[in-house]
């Protein structure tokens, strides 16, 4: 019964995909539907914060649309090839500001609970939280690594930089999160023993 | 996956002696991850600004335009054509109004003749049907001009014998280049004409300026009258030239990329599309030299060497410096933007400055290949445009420059682009303009594209639109 769903919901796909092939205002909003929160998250994971992973989604959508007519069916997963649009999208944002001296603001951190420390209890929002908070390029690529799936010579073509860059930024972004973390749980630990202490 | 095994000081109680798996981790907890956001508003932003379907015509408009072309040319060919054949028809009424002050014995007085690009272009001695009015008339009416070029005499339609003022007549057309030979051709075709004794035979010299007349003689009807040469008053036309000739050219044009990929190699695509921001087109030169041969049709065909280099720009920004600077928890620590704002960050955080400087690079393309063109020439005066259109064999290609700001050097013909096919084409719109003898001046507006480069499932050529300047010489 499930795969008979499959199916159906393949072919319904495929259907949909001809019909913003053509254009089609209706299928381009149910396309929109269907997948406007899977990029979303995907977007919040590569962005900085909400703001900016919502015009990446934007960015996103509009070149699907614009690339949809030479979409070839039956050839890869139509998801994966718009979330690879949208990682694309995200590298050429961070490609066209990184002149720009970039500073994380703290304000917009939400400190991180003392029990979700344990990386294992660590919940999503903590780790969009930690993500945020890195480089944006050692962000990017521990994205594509870790998350996604990515080789470093994949990493190194789409980003323009070297394999052995790309190895030594997924590094450094651990450290980065690794430290943290550390931090995070050194400053809370001082909290709690003034607060007993007082 | 990367297992981290955490040891990682004094006050890691949280996590020593454990070894998380913080890859699958995070991986795990993202994906099952949801944001709540504003999806509605997001399609209201977007929907206004989704592509509208594309117009079918639109892949095809380069081959439009010369087509459109083509008729424009043409008409403004045929309206100059009708132009010289006006002057001529002024031109023959006077000269045959004085050859009759002359020549009492003649029965006509002025010809109208059937003299058109298609009668001169008959290689064989022709007949062709033209009008003659009486000496009462001194005009030729247009509807004599407007009688249907028959094959025999019997052709000549009745209504224009039946005119009193008009009479048919035939008029001989040759290919004769000198006035002996056109006299020799239009006395044996008296003969045969003779039995129309209204007639009276015009001899057109095709590359010649004059013309010859051929008419009745009252006293001796078997005897024409042959005046020779008369020369023609109109400046003629000038004619369709054939043979080989040499041409040899150079010029500068506009460069633009052109990238057509398969969506689903979108990194492919993205990377080209991110060189494209970064490598600059700027300019394409190129020396050609062709030999080629005209028919007197005036279609050409034309081959030879081209060599084309295009320049471009790579442009990024080179990293000489990168920090991360962690504030303390006590201090606050201001930052200057290049905007020119101070962003001012307080409490523990982390900040990276990156000091970079841009580079720009200049990186070449060369290409050395064959030319193949089939043109098609209009001659006038001393000008002959042409209209030029064919393809470009790619003998060899050498690349070299920088692709990647991860790469210190210069490469030579990069290793992850392949070539997709050997053929560029091109199109070509010039004008030859005669300087002395066969010499020409050549100036032509030029649009060439490059064969492709395969990345991937991506590909790249390169589009140039310039103007050539040169030399074309004629052998005889």
């Amino acid at each position: 019964m499930k795969k008979v769903g499959k199916v159906l919901q393949k072919e319904h796909l495929q259907q949909l995909i001809k019909d913003c092939q053509q254009h089609k205002r209706s299928a381009q909003r149910e396309l929109y539907e269907l997948f406007a929160d899977d990029l979303m998250n995907l977007a919040m994971r590569y962005a900085r914060d909400k703001s900016m992973a919502r015009d990446l989604v934007h960015d996103t959508f509009l070149k699907v649309f614009e690339s949809i007519p030479s979409f070839k069916l039956n050839k890869g997963s139509f998801k994966g090839w718009m979330s690879r649009i949208l990682i694309n999208k995200a590298v050429e944002s961070y490609r066209r500001n990184r002149r720009m001296i970039y500073a994380e603001t703290p304000g917009l951190m939400r400190e991180l609970s003392t029990e979700n420390l344990a990386i294992d209890k660590l919940e999503a929002e903590d780790i969009l939280q930690l993500l945020q908070q890195l480089p944006v390029g050692s962000r990017m690529i521990f994205n594509m690594y870790v998350i996604e799936g990515f080789r470093h010579d994949e990493i190194a073509k789409v980003m323009g930089i070297s394999s052995s860059t790309s190895r030594s930024q997924l590094t450094r972004a651990k450290q980065i999160l690794r430290e943290k973390i550390r931090t995070q749980f050194l400053f809370d630990r001082r909290r709690d023993i003034l607060r007993q202490r007082s | 996956m990367i297992a981290v095994g955490i040891s990682c000081g004094n006050d890691h109680s949280f996590w020593v002696g454990k070894k998380v798996m913080m890859d699958n981790h995070f991986k795990q907890k993202l994906d099952q991850h949801h944001v709540e956001w504003d999806k509605e508003g997001l399609w209201e932003e977007l929907e206004p600004q989704l592509p509208q379907p594309k117009s079918p015509w639109r892949s095809y408009w380069w081959i439009l335009l010369p087509l459109l072309f083509i008729p424009t040319c043409w008409g403004e060919f045929s309206q100059s054509a009708n132009t010289t054949a006006s002057t001529e028809e002024t031109s023959e009424e006077v000269l045959h109004s004085i050859s009759v002050e002359d020549q009492d014995q003649m029965v006509t007085q002025t010809v109208q003749l059937a003299d058109s690009p298609e009668s001169r272009k008959q290689d064989e001695v022709s007949i062709a049907s033209g009008s003659i009015t009486t000496a009462s008339s001194t005009m030729v009416t247009n509807e004599a001009l407007d009688i249907e070029t028959p094959n025999s005499i019997d052709a000549v339609p009745n209504s224009a014998r039946a005119n009193a003022v008009q009479v048919p007549t035939q008029i001989l057309t040759t290919k004769s280049n000198t006035p002996a030979k056109a006299a020799n051709i239009a006395t044996t075709s008296w003969t045969h004409l003779r039995p129309q004794r209204e007639a009276l035979v015009v001899e057109f010299i095709e590359n010649a300026p004059f013309t010859t007349v051929v008419s009745q003689n009252e006293t001796d009807p078997t005897t024409p009258d042959v005046i020779l040469p008369l020369p023609s008053l109109h400046q003629p036309v000038d004619p369709p030239v054939k043979g080989m000739f040499i041409n040899a050219h150079a010029g500068a044009g506009t460069l633009s990329r052109q990238i057509n990929t398969n969506p689903l190699d979108p990194v492919a695509f993205e990377q080209l599309t991110r060189d494209k921001d970064r490598e600059t087109p700027e300019l394409a030169l190129n020396v050609n030299l062709e030999v080629g041969f005209r028919h007197r049709s005036g279609l050409s065909i034309r081959t030879g060497l081209g060599y084309q280099q295009l320049h471009e720009t790579f442009i990024f920004d080179e990293v000489i410096r990168t920090d991360m600077v962690v504030t303390s928890f006590d201090r606050a620590r201001y930052f200057v933007k290049p905007s020119g704002d101070t962003l001012f960050l307080s409490g523990p955080g982390l900040a990276t400055e990156v000091e970079a400087r841009r580079i720009k690079h200049a990186n070449r393309m060369t290409y050395y290949q064959i030319p193949l063109y089939l043109g098609y020439n209009i001659p006038k005066n001393r000008f002959d445009f042409e209209l030029a259109a064919g393809v470009n064999y790619l003998l060899t290609h050498q690349y070299s420059g920088r692709t990647s700001e991860g790469e210190l050097f210069d490469i030579v013909n990069d290793p992850t682009f392949t070539l997709k096919s050997h053929w560029g084409y091109g199109m070509r719109l010039g004008v030859n303009y005669e300087l002395f003898g066969s010499t020409h001046l050549y100036l032509a507006a030029q649009y060439t594209k490059s064969p492709e480069f395969i990345r991937g499932e991506a590909s790249q050529s390169y589009q140039s639109f310039g103007l050539q300047f040169g030399v074309q010489q004629r052998l005889r």
